[in-house]
Parts: C-alpha cells; structure tokens; sequence
C-alpha cells in the first residue's frame, strides 16, 4: 500500500453560499407540500363531516323534520306524492307522499347504527381471535386460523343475503342489531389476521420477556402489555370496516333484505327511487339524495381510515418519499 | 503523476423534503487517482454515500438535484453527459456496489440472469458468451461451484455470498473505478474481513481505482490509500492513511479515532465519544458546522466558515485551528 | 408442491362444505312450507308434487334432508335431474342454473377483463408520476368510485349514460335491461355483436369500476414501493436502459402482489353480478338467486351459491399457484 497523496481545488463557500439563485425548483417541493398537506386537510374534513352527519342522525328528534313514515298532504286533504325538491320540502317527497330528507336523516340513524355496531363487533371479536392466535401459536394458532380463513372463503355477498333472509324473518322489528350481529360475523376475518401478525412479531419482543419475568400472567400480558401497541393497525381497519359496513347494508336494503319499509334505509329508498326513476317517472330526487349521502358518509370514513393510517402507522414508508 | 481518474469540484447535492432544502453535500471536492484506494469516512448524515450517488448521477429529481459542480472522469464532466452515455459510463467504467446485499439483488432472477445482463449490457458479447465471463467472475470472488449457482436466486445465498456476486457484478466489466458504499458494514465481522481481503485482492490485480465509503475506520484502515473525513456535507479532513491515523488535524477526526475500540490499547477509563449529535442540514448556520460538539470552539468558528487548507503533503484540514492543535490520543482522549 | 395442491383441494372442499351446510341450514329455517307454492299453481300435477317431496325427502327431519340433497347434487353428471326440481314450477334446476350461468359469466369476465386491463397499468403509471396531476386526480376519483356503493353506479350509470344520454341526442347508446334485444335473431351478424356491446357495457362497467379502484390502489402502492427498492437502485446504477430498468426489474416485482388481489376479487365480482344483474334485469344466475331466495326456493338457491362458492374455490387456488410460479421466494412445504 503506498501512500499517495491527493489534491483538489479549495471549495469557495463564500460566493456560493451568496447565491440565492438554487435552481431546485420551488413548484417541486410545493407539489410534495401540497398533497401530504391536502391530505391531511381532507382527513380532518372527513372527520368533521362525519361529526355532523352523526349529530344530526343522533338528535334527529330534535330537528324540525317531518315524520320519516307519515304520508304527508295538502290542504285540500290530497297526498303530496312524487313532488320535486322545493320550499317546503327540501328533498321532494316520495310515491307515498313521505318526506325525502326526514328519511334520509333516519334512515341515516339505521345504516351508521348498524354501521358502528358492526365495527366494534369486528374489532372486539377479531382482536380477540388474533391475539390468542397470534400470542399462542402452536395448534391454538393452527386452529383459529383455519377457522379464520373458512369464514373468509365464504363468497360474502351471497352468504348475507340468505342469512339476512332468515334474520329479517327470525328478529323481525330488530333488524339493526340483527344486521350488524350478521355483518360482524362475516367481516372480522381480515382484522383477525391483522391482529395476530403484530402479535407473532410483538410477543418476541423485549417487553414481553421482562413482563414475564416480572410474573405477569398471560392474560395480563396479552392486554396490558403487548395490545396498546397492537392498537393503530386496529382502529384503521375497524374504520375501514365501518366503511364496508355501509356499503353491505346498504346494497342488502337494495335487495329488499335489510330494513323494511316503511322504515327507511338509504339502500332501501334507493332501490325504490331507481325502480321509478328509470322506469320513467323521473323522479331523480328519489334516487340523489339516499346515494349522496351514502357516497358522502362512506367517502368520509374511508378518507378518515386513510389519514388515521398516515397518523398511526409508522411502518408504512411508501407514500412518504 | 498521471491525470487524475476522477476530479470532483464543488459539489452541492440538496434535497427538497417537507421541512425546507437538505444540503446533503455542500461543497465537496476532492480526487481520485487511477489504481487508487481512496476511503470516505463519516457518520450518517455526513453526505458520503450522497457524493457517491453524485458521481453515478442517481440523484433523483424531483426531490434530490446536483445543483452545481464538476465532476470531471477522465477528463469528460459527467454532469454535462447525455443520458445516453452516462447509462453506458455507468456499470461499465464506474461500478457500484451497494450495502445490504439482501436487497441489492431482485428476488425474482437468478444470480446468473442478473450477471450475464451486466456483461452483455456493456461488453457487447452474446448471452452464451457473456455466460462463460459470468462464470469466470464468479470464480474470481471465490464462488465455489459458480455453474450451479448460477442458477441460484439470491435468497438461496449466504449473505457474504451475495456480496461476493455484487462484487462479481461489478467487477465483470473492468470498471476503473468501484465505488463501495458500506459493502461489509451488512456483514458480521469474520465475512467483512473476508470481504475486504477479496476486494483488495481484485481491485490491485486489475489496477482497479477504489472509492470506499464507511462509517468504520477499522475497514479503511487496513484497505485505503488515502482517506477522506466528511462531516455535515463537507469535508473535515483529507490526507493519507498514515496522516490521518498518526498526524490527526481536525477535531473531529481525532474524536473519531478515540472512539474506536483498539486490541492493542490498555484502556482504564470509559470509551471517548464525541458528544452532541450531528446538525440538521437545513439551512444550516454559518462557521463549522462542528463547532458545537467540539472540544476546542472558539469564536471565530462561529463566525468563519474555515476553508479546507493543505497542511503538509495532500494533507487537507477544514478548522481554524487545525496547526495549532496537537492532537495526540491519550487513553483514547484527544487532549490539547 | 403436489402435496400442497392436494391439501388446497382438501380446504376447498371444506369450505364447499361447510358453505352448504350453513346455507341449507338458514334456508331450512326460513319460509313457510316449500311446497305451498306448487300447490296453488294450478298447472301441476299433483304427480310431480308427490314426486318433488319423496326426491327431497321434505318429509324428514332436517339433517337427513341435507343428506339427501347433497348425494344427489355430486353426481352432477346425471343432468338434468340431479339437483332437482325448482319449487316455482316444475323446470330442472339444473337446467336453469346452467343456462344463467353463461349469462353471469358474460358479465363477470368482461367486468374482470376491464378491471385488469385498465386498473393495472392504471395504477403503474400513477407510480411512475408520482403527485403528478394525472396521478392525484385519477386517485382522488377512484377513491370515491370505491366509496360508492355498486348500486348507485349502476342506477347512476343507467340514468346518467342511458336515460338522459338518449333524451339528450335522440340516440340510443346503451341499453339498460336485458342482455340481447327482443329483435336480436333478426339482426345481421355485425349488429349483433353491437347490440351485445350495447346491452354489455354498462353493468359490465358497474361491476368493473369498483374493481379498477381497488386495483389501481393497490398497483400504485405495489409500484411505489418496487420503485423505491435496492435492487432498482442497483440495476440503474448497472447502466440499464430506463426501460429494461422498468419492464424488466420493477414490473415483474411489482405485479406478483396484484395477482392474489385479483383472484381474491373474483369473490366480489361474483357479489356485485348479483347486484348489476337486478338493476339491469340482465338474464343471470344472480338475478335467480334474488328471485329464488325471496321465495324461498332453496334447491336453486343453494345450487348457485355451490356455483358460486365452486368458482371462487377454484380461482384461490389457481392465484395461490401462480404466485408459487412467479415469486421464486415462495416454497410449498
């Protein structure tokens, strides 16, 4: 090894660190701005959308609606039927005279009822099996989690709709709590596995070993210690869930399987306004406004899941380059 | 004293992130000889292995831009270069190899398949011939069995093996210059011996110019000529391995050397490192940019940005005070 | 690696398994009589009453019933008897099912096809632009494509493309119901394939919207993260061609993960079919599934949920093996 010695050309700082011209472009980095920062913003949006439209379904007694159920008429005793959207009526009234927008507002308390209910059944329910999947492995792992992928292979919409079916006839008046018991069946399989992957990597863990060590009990560890780091992965996915939730009962109401009328269901009013829309009424009033708010309501937890995975999930590195 | 293989003048590499302009490299130069052993050293964050990049024009845009600079290989600037022709200058006559060798390699092709497409590429041979080169490199890297691993994926390989199959990779087209970002630092110690060993064994069989970039100054130690310290995107400190070791100028360097574990050193007090931690490269402040963690900051630093000077014979030292500090390694402690 | 295929097969036949059990058993729980349906049409006999209920064994208990019909059901080669007789009217349900099948798969290969072919590359060049303009508004549209219940694009797509498009122009682009004109034998060969384009694309479109959203997402991230790999970084620091770089090293990583997504989607192609198929009256095993369950006709529903659940069975299996295929990382032990 000889030793040669090497030369360069001093660096001029000075003169350089004078230049403001850098020819970094600006818009560059006002492009990476702008999206992660818009992102944001829509997810806090979604928040807040969503924070309405659950007060308004919640207190919607309190609201100066009409009755969702009651056929409405004028003063010459005639029902109001398949009027279009105007003063009095916001959102027109349906072929029974029935007030579009009060139905749409209950029929918003049915769809996020069974909505939210089904969420937490996933991720009670799926949390459950996958941290005694995941922590125990072995057989106890083999075990659920054939029972896991079984109920996954199930074809999801043709199951509901025989099992909505049998419920609408088995818990007849209680349909919300049947749909989102049926719901939360079918649904936590994909939760259940996400939970038991961040245990099978969470349970080798240091912190786990010292718990042990220190005599935890198993059921301690698995909640007390290994579960608040298990949780982002899991308030995405139920939210996501929730989303899904919507959607299935809405497409079951549109089925004629879910919420009977008259009680109203978004899915439910826009089967009906598309059988008469297209069947040449034209009363696209009966159809906009469920399907907005079915797309506004969904949209909000689905961008809401989105950001709660920006804020949550550290590990997710692809959007951020 | 020949031409220089590679010259880099000035080199300023920012990055556009979120928070504002990371100077990633800030004002670099330094050369490269042919046959050359040249190491760079420096923490994470330093710019060592973005000057690398540099030179191979990686750089992506939008987020990352050589903003100013020559690099100058064998006399052509390669930031004036078509497309084209840097595509033909990469692989071909500068060569890199990268740190993890799990993920340098794609998953889904052989070792082989990824081998001969190199050779082909830039030697212009047909697929059967550049089999046999490829067969030869990988005896070169000592393989052992090179026709039936060529038909390995890389997961089937140990990593030491993998390394072994980049350093084939970017040997098999007689590049002048390898460049090496941390090839062993993925390694465990008894492989990255090994490693080394191999590179030093090819690269002065084929006069082949080295630019080995580390964290380590145990791997440069035994394997470069000439060593570079960098430090927040500039250079520290720049001389021979000797000079470096024995006739420490910069602070930094000196910390560096007291915080390396030494068999044949009695130590009876804690381990020396150099405390604080490194700046943020955005919109940095003025004077040395080591002036906080370091042990013998005086005013001027922090007004002075101190310009690397030549000190004794290709010994360069950026720090006012680089002449005046003598820097000798007590117990692992620098000491005025 | 054959006996991973075998043991697949096993699980799949589990599940078909178990899917029929559960189905039987909710079908068995709900509606009235069967056959208080048959006895209030006056056009059959009697004779065919009598021998519907021995063939189902309506007269046991519920277990030996679902034994009944599931020995007769594997021997599907004994068409058209084996799987029955519909309780609607005196047509074979295997017949049915077989002739709406054709109906079904029309529509679920033409969704899958436009799905792939458009959501794929859809989302690799959303990878490629990265935060372009192209790239955030095509997202931003297939985010709230996805959010959008099916239904409402197909009622959407029907007033939208079909309704107000024809009231606009005056002419007829798409049809809204049905899979062939009344007037469909009379046409000439080249109007007929119009025709069947025209009755084929809106539901086709409904049912493949959704999917190109989840594909382009999913592709975009797959992509994104190919892109930023080592192993890219080491093929252009090889001096590769932009293209060779793309095609060759990041396409063929990047595209493994969509194949199981895709499979994995047959399962919900085949839910929206069933969907589309009652919006738009299109001639299908999912509209006779709707039409059977509401009367509680059960020898046709289980047969298209065994369908059903046969296919989505099959097309894991076949994700499962051709993801062995392309990733030589995965082993089958």
């Amino acid at each position: 090894m000889t030793d040669r010695p090497s030369g360069n050309e001093p660096p001029v700082y000075s003169a350089l660190d004078e230049a403001e011209g850098l020819s970094v472009e600006p818009v560059t980095q006002w492009k990476l701005f702008k999206t992660r920062f818009v992102r944001h913003r829509l997810a806090m949006l979604a928040a807040v959308v969503l924070g309405i439209i659950l007060l308004l379904v919640l207190f919607a007694d309190l609201l100066p609606l009409q009755s969702p159920t009651e056929q409405l008429s004028d003063e010459n005793g005639r029902i109001v039927n398949l009027l279009s959207p105007r003063g009095e009526y916001w959102f027109g009234t349906d072929e029974l005279g029935q007030d579009v927008m009060a139905r749409v507002v209950y029929g918003g308390r049915t769809s996020l009822t069974v909505a939210v209910l089904t969420g937490l059944m996933v991720a009670t329910f799926g949390t459950l099996v996958g941290s005694i999947a995941g922590y125990y492995g072995g057989w106890v792992d083999t075990l659920l989690m054939r029972f896991t992928d079984l109920i996954l292979s199930l074809p999801l919409l043709p199951v509901a709709i025989v099992a909505a079916a049998w419920l609408r006839e088995a818990f007849e008046g209680r349909e919300a709590l049947s749909l989102s018991i049926l719901l939360g069946t079918l649904l936590w399989g994909t939760l259940a596995r996400i939970v038991r992957a961040e245990f099978l990597s969470l349970r080798e863990k240091e912190f786990v070993e010292a718990a042990r060590a220190a005599g935890a009990r198993d059921r301690r560890i698995i909640f007390r210690h290994i579960l608040p780091n298990a949780l982002s992965p899991i308030i995405v996915n139920a939210t996501l869930v929730i989303g899904i939730a919507i959607i299935l009962e809405a497409a079951l109401s549109f089925l004629g399987f879910g919420v009977r009328p008259p009680e109203p269901a978004w899915g439910q009013m826009a089967a009906n306004g598309g059988r008469l829309a297209v069947g040449g009424s034209g009363a696209w009033w009966l159809v906009l406004f469920p399907s907005f708010a079915l797309i506004i309501t969904v949209l909000s937890v689905n961008f809401l899941g989105d950001g709660l995975r920006d804020a949550l999930d550290p590990t997710q590195t692809i959007e951020r380059k | 004293m020949s031409e220089p293989l590679l010259q880099v003048t000035n080199l300023r590499t920012f990055f556009s992130t979120e928070e504002g302009i990371v100077r990633a490299v800030d004002g670099l130069s330094f050369t490269i000889h042919e046959g050359e052993r040249f190491g760079v050293v420096g923490e994470s964050g330093s710019g060592k292995s973005v000057t690398a990049l540099s030179v191979m024009r990686l750089i992506e845009p939008p987020a990352g831009e050589i903003v100013t600079g020559e690099i100058l290989f064998k006399g052509e600037d390669l930031l004036r270069l078509r497309d084209d022709d840097m595509r033909k200058v990469r692989g071909g006559q500068i060569a890199m190899i990268f740190q993890d060798p799990m993920t340098a390699l794609n998953p889904v092709y052989t070792i082989g398949n990824q081998l001969i497409e190199t050779i082909v590429l830039h030697q212009g041979v047909g697929k059967s011939e550049a089999h046999e080169i490829a067969l030869e490199a990988l005896d070169d890297v000592h393989i052992p069995n090179p026709k039936v691993r060529m038909g390995d994926y890389p997961h089937q390989l140990s990593g030491g093996m993998r390394q072994r199959v980049m350093i084939a990779m970017g040997l098999s087209c007689n590049p002048d210059l390898l460049i090496a970002d941390e090839p062993t630092t993925a390694l465990d110690v008894t492989t990255q011996a090994q490693i080394l060993d191999l590179m030093l064994e090819l690269t002065e069989e084929r006069n082949t110019a080295v630019m080995l970039i580390t964290h380590d100054l145990g791997v440069v130690a035994g394997f470069c000529d000439n060593i570079q310290v960098m430090y927040a995107g500039r250079l520290v400190e720049r001389g021979t391995t000797g000079f470096i070791f024995d006739e420490t100028l910069h602070p930094y360097t000196a910390g560096l050397l007291g915080s390396m574990t030494r068999l044949d050193e009695v130590r009876e007090e804690r381990l020396y490192s150099i405390r604080g931690a490194p700046p943020s490269l955005i919109d940095p402040a003025n004077g040395c940019r080591f002036r906080v963690r370091c042990d013998f900051a005086q005013a001027v630093c922090e007004t002075d940005t101190p310009l690397p000077r030549e000190l004794g014979e290709g010994h360069w030292a950026a720090c006012h005070f680089a002449s005046d500090l003598d820097l000798v390694r007590v117990k692992g402690v620098p000491v005025r | 690696m054959l006996q991973y295929v075998v043991r697949r097969l096993v699980y799949g036949l589990i599940t078909l398994l178990a899917l029929s059990i559960i189905t039987f058993t909710l079908l068995q729980n709900t509606g009235g009589d069967p056959l208080d349906r048959l006895k209030a049409n006056p056009r059959i006999t009697q004779q065919t009453i009598q021998e519907m209920a021995e063939f189902y064994g309506l007269d046991q208990p519920a277990t030996k019933q679902y034994l009944t019909w599931a020995g007769n059901f594997v021997q599907f080669w004994n068409y058209p008897t084996a799987w029955g007789r519909s309780f609607q009217g005196p047509q074979q349900v295997q017949e049915l099912v077989i002739n709406r099948l054709g109906g079904t798969a029309r529509l679920m290969f033409t969704a899958l096809g436009l799905a792939v072919m458009i959501g794929i590359p859809l989302g690799i060049y959303q990878a490629i632009r990265q935060y372009s303009f192209f790239d955030q508004a095509t997202t931003t549209f297939s985010f709230v494509t996805f959010s959008t219940p099916i239904f409402v694009l197909g009622i959407g797509l029907q007033i939208i493309l079909a309704l107000k498009l024809e009231q606009w122009t005056g002419v007829k682009f798409f049809y809204t119901s049905g899979m062939n004109s009344t007037s469909f034998s009379d046409l000439s060969f080249g109007a007929r394939i119009g025709d069947t384009l025209q009755h084929l694309v809106l539901p086709a479109v409904s049912i493949a919207l959704i999917s190109i959203a989840g594909y382009s997402r999913y592709q975009r991230a797959s992509m994104l993260e190919v892109l930023h790999s080592d192993y890219l970084r080491t093929a252009k620091a090889k001096g590769l061609s932009r293209r060779s770089v793309i095609v060759k090293h990041a396409l063929r990583n990047a595209l493994i993960p969509v194949i199981t997504l895709v499979s994995l989607d047959v399962a919900g192609v085949l839910g929206g079919a069933v969907i589309t198929e009652s919006i738009f009256a299109w001639p299908g095993m999912g509209r006779l599934y709707i039409q059977a369950i509401a009367i509680n006709d059960w020898p046709i529903v289980m047969a298209v949920v065994m369908l059903i659940g046969f296919m989505v069975v099959v097309m894991n299996l076949l994700a499962d093996l051709a993801y062995g295929w392309l990733d030589p990382r995965v082993r089958y032990d």
